[in-house]
């Protein structure tokens, strides 16, 4: 123990006299340390305690009661947000409190069925509006609420300006503010209720979602007028199937009177009425039969694989931490060897000498560690309000859990020591007569460096391939949350850049040998980065590994991007609009007035019908058109039943002849394996028979686009011609100019308001995801190659310049001096580079082998195509040249060479 | 003090040292025996090149011998482990070199009870015993400084102080005044001799014969050979 004591002593006191190099590893380590301790104190800080959850639900009341299905038993967790089930039910055996929930009006139930005494407050969010702006209509949620009290503090609150309280007052959120481009005091104008405009008294926030739009008025002044506005416009919901999703909104807050409580079996008496209840008292001690939080389908693979990147990313950070640290450490103990030999000269065992170099590392992680996650945990308190509107909702609390910040902090500090393990082992292995004599002799490397490089090399590209390709995907996981799955990519990825890191002896030493072939300037500089591996290498590694993060991440980004733009499937031709419906059919005529209404120039409309078979009183089947052979099997698509308009619409064809043939009873066909001897065949099947086969005349168009959604067009008259019913699907417009976001958003709400279950959207075609961010992404890894390079050559030089000076005092020009250092660190760099592009294929191929499973029609294989060789030639080739003008360009101190 | 009854610190039976092979092999030190006891100030004398320091390298296992063996308070260097030659370097042997003696990052005080603290003696007993060392080389009040805020000859007080430190006892010094002036250089040199006066063993090099005046025997090297040896009363020539 006193050993240790005493070179730590050592390594401490030697790191407080090497500023400059220790104040680069403490920053290389805390900055990653900083960023983990940030997004672990938003985590932490962003889950709520069951209280501050109740406070975000029903404000200061004591419980929130939602009209979940009246009439219908349900089963909820404690908070019905985290789900609801719905029992199943027999239409001929209803329970009593089944009869009750359907047949009572929901306040006169819950009056009854609450403690009496109880106070309801309706809560129920009023539909989609849309206000008057500078540019136009924006869609706004709407709300009623009295906030003079405090019932809604909490849920909803008021953070500058004043409360509604005159008639026609509102308040209204920041982002409505932001989107409308108005500002307190302004009046804003709804669309239906123009001759009633609201003045805006007040900002207001939903702690739980601060990017919400919204209008908040008081209560009895916005819903009611919307609702008859509506009417009076035709836009009033008339399917059943909207009724019943406004019906669901209905909610209230409760208000308890003194001494009464709702507990778990009130919200089970609550849930078999077919309504569910959010309670304080429950959610404070949750029972223990509550249901769990319900897991989406297919989102643990989607966790899995989010998982896997993340841990990836996570580990190559750290290894790349680790590597790019190296060179100041491996400097530092070069630097030091004197010291560390009188060590040896004084009883120091070798293990003593790698304990001053390790021990270095763990001050310097230690120190590290500690100021990232003082400053990461100080950015979140000073920046709190800001990442909370970046992040859309409020934090409960600032929470700091220290067991999360100590193993951020070990995990840095860890970083700081494996890169302080390869110097540190160096250190011990250098004799103690050559360190007190300033000798550094040249080592020869084992032969069997690069063979077991290649070895492991192999074995992680092996392994991260297994991960990604042949192990299963949902395993439990077997370390550190992480699966076999997961486990094997990052593995073999980091395994890959350690194996890659063994060639660089063997290629120092192939270099080395061309040096006899080239001028003194060059062969200086090629022999001397050969010989001193001690010091090229731990600079090359730094590169490599900063090279491997830019590749992996360039490569990954762009395979990523080729493979969602491979996978995505138009629906329509690009730019066109389309409702789709799903039972609410005869909303049909209400939808098309409204989406014209909210999207104006739209165009043409083209009217889309279904082809159905009734092959008895009330059953009937989709006909389908007969494909080729696809996987074994015939390939089939429904019919696309319309007119001329649809072709203009849905094949943006605009083709005479097509149209003559569609209107003369022909199908026109875009997929030729629809194409059976000059006809199309339509295939209809009622339950338990044969299936029945029309032949149709059909004409061929190119339209490679459309085979998928529409490979043969009928039209309806032709249909009906064959006996076949023809059921309205929705419509397609196809506009000459493309439709504003807003412009969508507000159709798209009016069409969830009047037809739920109807699909509504735009066909924008494949568009790359967060491009900015991609950019800002790409741009950061570049600086951090660049800064890599610089800086780790510029340790070598700087270990180099006793060797510059001296070619000075012989007499060598400035020029030459300055050939050797730039070709120093161009060769590093170069080296760093090749051998990095190679390691940064090997994570990304992984991680884009793993994202292809599941996706239909992405190549499984990274095209070389989709690989941005710009940029990897940038970094390969470009860096290297700028590194060596950068080497050469630094001034060496004269009397470097008396150390 | 040279006595036949003291025992032998240090024991060199035919060792030689060759560097290089074949063509480019070099003689750096000649079969060589020789013996220095407790009490013993032995001062190696020669030219450059002539294995002086191969002498004292070889001597404290910091280089191992191409034939022959060495023996420290009888134990025999040859097939000891890196890790056990330190052990013998710390408990048994000390060097003091011609400059850079001390580790930059300690204390006067922590440099001396630096090989006492690697072999696990407790920070707070080797601190007392390196105060008690610095007290008896007169330089207390140098406890605490570093080696920059220290003189040539401070240093080197306090580097003898270190090669001393525990219970070892013999002192390999490789021209230990070679960067002094010559009255601090002296002043180093008194200190070396009360130590061996006072029971330890030293092997010094140098090429100062008036410094070589301070030992009890003096051996002459050329060309990695003996060339012949010199007893003297210690302090005669002074």
């Amino acid at each position: 123990m006193s050993a240790w004591r005493a070179v730590l002593r050592m390594a401490r006191r030697d790191a407080l006299r090497a500023k400059g190099r220790s104040a680069l590893v403490v920053a290389m380590i805390a900055l990653p340390v900083l960023g983990a301790t940030g997004v672990d104190v938003v985590h932490r800080s962003g889950q709520l305690t069951a209280a501050e959850r109740s406070d975000r639900l029903m404000g200061r009341a004591d419980a929130l009661i939602g009209a979940y299905d009246p009439g219908r038993s349900i089963e909820q967790s404690v908070f019905p947000a985290d789900g609801v089930r719905t029992l199943p039910q027999r239409q001929d055996s209803l329970t009593p409190e089944q009869k009750r929930g359907a047949s009572t009006e929901p306040v006169a139930l819950l009056g009854e069925l609450l403690p009496q005494g109880s106070t309801l407050t309706p809560a129920r969010t009023g539909p989609v509006a849309a206000v008057q702006t500078h540019d136009g209509l924006a869609p706004v949620d709407t709300f009623e609420a009295d906030l003079s009290g405090d019932l809604w503090k909490g849920r909803l609150n008021l953070v500058s300006g004043r409360a509604p309280a005159a008639g026609h007052e509102a308040a209204a959120t920041k982002a409505f503010l932001a989107d409308t481009g108005l500002r307190i005091g302004d009046t804003v104008t709804v669309r239906g209720l123009e001759s009633t405009p609201f003045t805006l008294t007040g900002t207001v926030e939903h702690p739980d979602d601060l990017n919400k739009s919204e209008l908040v008025a008081r209560p009895g002044e916005l819903y009611q007028q919307l609702d008859a506005a509506q009417v009076t416009a035709g836009l009033a919901p008339q399917s059943p199937s909207a009724e019943q999703a406004a019906a669901k909104k209905d909610a209230w807050l409760v208000q308890l009177p003194a001494g009464a409580q709702l507990g778990w079996d009130k919200v089970r008496e609550l849930n078999r009425h077919g309504y569910t209840l959010a309670g304080r008292q429950v959610a404070a001690h949750p029972p223990a039969d509550a249901p769990a939080v319900a897991e989406a389908i297919g989102s643990e693979d989607a966790r899995e694989r989010r998982m896997m990147t993340v841990a990836t990313t996570a580990a190559m950070a750290l290894l790349e931490v680790a590597l790019l640290a190296g060179p100041a450490f491996a400097v530092g103990a070069r630097r030091a060897r004197r010291q560390l030999a009188l060590l040896g000269a004084a009883g120091g065992r070798p293990g003593h000498v790698r304990a001053v170099v390790l021990g270095g590392g763990l001050v310097l992680g230690a120190a590290g560690a500690a100021l990232g996650a003082v400053l990461g945990a100080g950015l979140v308190a000073v920046l709190r309000t800001r990442i909370e509107e970046w992040g859309g909702s409020r934090f409960g609390g600032f929470t700091l859990r220290p067991t999360d910040l100590l193993a951020i902090a070990a995990v840095g500090t860890v970083t700081a020591l494996l890169a302080a393990l390869l110097p540190a082992l160096q250190a011990g292995r250098r004799e103690v007569l050559d360190g007190l004599t300033d000798r550094d002799p040249v080592r020869r490397s084992a032969r069997w460096t690069p063979v077991l490089g290649v070895v492991i090399v192999l074995a992680g590209v092996g392994l991260a391939l297994y991960g990604a390709v042949v192990t299963p995907t949902g395993a439990m996981p077997v370390l550190a949350g992480l699966t076999t799955r997961t486990l094997s990519v990052l593995g073999g990825a980091m395994l890959a850049e350690l194996g890659l890191l063994l060639f660089t002896p063997a290629l120092l030493v192939l270099l080395g040998r061309l040096a006899r072939l080239l001028p003194v300037g060059p062969r200086l500089a090629l022999r001397d980065t050969a010989r001193h591996r001690s010091r090229t290498g731990p600079a090359v590694a730094a590169v490599l590994a900063a090279v491997a993060g830019a590749v992996a991440v360039g490569v990954h980004t762009a395979g990523a991007e080729a493979q969602d733009r491979a996978s995505y499937r138009l629906e329509q031709p690009v730019g066109a609009v389309r409702l789709t419906l799903h039972g609410d059919a005869d909303t049909m005529p209400q939808l098309r007035t409204a989406i014209v209404q909210d999207i104006p120039d739209l165009g043409e409309r083209a009217d889309l019908y279904e082809a159905q078979y009734v092959f008895c009183e009330g059953c009937l089947d989709v006909v389908y058109a007969e494909g080729g052979p696809r996987y074994g099997q015939t390939d089939a698509k429904p019919v696309v039943v319309g007119d001329a308009a649809a072709l203009h619409n849905l094949l943006a064809l605009r083709d005479r002849d097509a149209e003559a043939a569609l209107l003369a009873g022909k199908a026109v066909v875009t997929d030729p394996s629809y194409l059976h001897d000059g006809k199309a065949v339509l295939r209809m099947r009622g339950v338990n028979m044969e299936p029945k086969q029309v032949a149709v005349d059909a004409v061929l168009v190119a339209r490679p686009g459309a085979q998928r959604y529409a490979p043969v067009v009928i039209a309806p008259d032709t249909i009906r011609g064959l006996g076949l019913k023809v059921e309205p699907t929705g419509a397609i417009w196809l506009p000459g100019t493309p439709v504003a976001d807003k412009a969508e958003q507000r159709a798209a709400a009016t069409v969830a308001r009047l037809a739920p279950r109807s699909e509504f959207g735009v066909e924008r075609g494949f568009r790359a995801k967060d491009s900015v961010v991609q950019v800002a992404l790409s741009g950061f890894a570049a600086l951090v190659v660049l800064g890599a390079a610089v800086v780790s050559t510029a340790l070598a030089a700087a270990d180099a310049r006793r060797e510059r000076a001296l070619l000075s005092a012989i007499g060598a020009r400035p020029r030459t001096r300055r050939t050797v250092a730039g070709l120093q660190a161009g060769l590093i760099a170069l080296l760093g580079g090749l051998l990095g592009t190679v390691g940064g294929f090997v994570p990304a191929y992984a991680l884009l082998r793993s994202r292809v499973s599941g996706m239909m029609g992405a190549p499984a294989v990274l095209n070389p195509a989709d690989v941005p060789w710009t940029t990897i030639a940038l970094l390969a080739l470009v860096l290297p040249v700028l590194a060596g003008v950068l080497g050469a360009l630094r001034r060496d101190d004269p009397a470097g060479w008396r150390g | 003090m040279t006595g036949s009854s003291a025992q032998a610190v240090l024991r060199l039976e035919g060792v030689g040292r060759v560097h290089g092979r074949g063509e480019a092999e070099v003689h750096a030190l000649h079969p060589i025996d020789l013996e220095v006891r407790a009490g013993e100030f032995l001062a190696v004398m020669g030219p450059s090149g002539s294995g002086k320091s191969t002498l004292l390298a070889l001597a404290g296992g910091l280089d191992r011998p191409s034939v022959g063996r060495v023996l420290v308070e009888g134990t025999p260097l040859e097939g000891l482990s890196r890790a056990k030659l330190a052990d013998v370097r710390r408990r048994s042997v000390g060097y003091v070199f011609q400059s850079y003696n001390l580790i930059p990052a300690l204390t006067a005080a922590e440099n001396i009870a630096l090989p006492r603290e690697l072999d696990g003696v407790s920070a707070r007993t080797a601190r007392a015993e390196a105060l008690a060392a610095l007290e008896e080389l007169g330089i207390a009040q140098l406890a605490d400084r570093f080696p920059e805020d220290m003189s040539g000859g401070q240093q080197q007080r306090v580097a003898i102080g270190r090669a001393l430190a525990g219970e070892r006892r013999l002192v390999l010094a490789d021209e230990p005044t070679g960067a002094l002036d010559s009255a601090t250089g002296e002043a180093v040199l008194q200190v070396l001799r009360s130590r061996c006066d006072a029971g330890a063993a030293a092997v010094m090099v140098t090429h100062d014969p008036a410094h070589a005046a301070w030992a009890d025997r003096v051996v002459f090297l050329r060309d990695g050979r003996f060339l012949r040896e010199a007893a003297q009363r210690a302090g005669a020539e002074r």
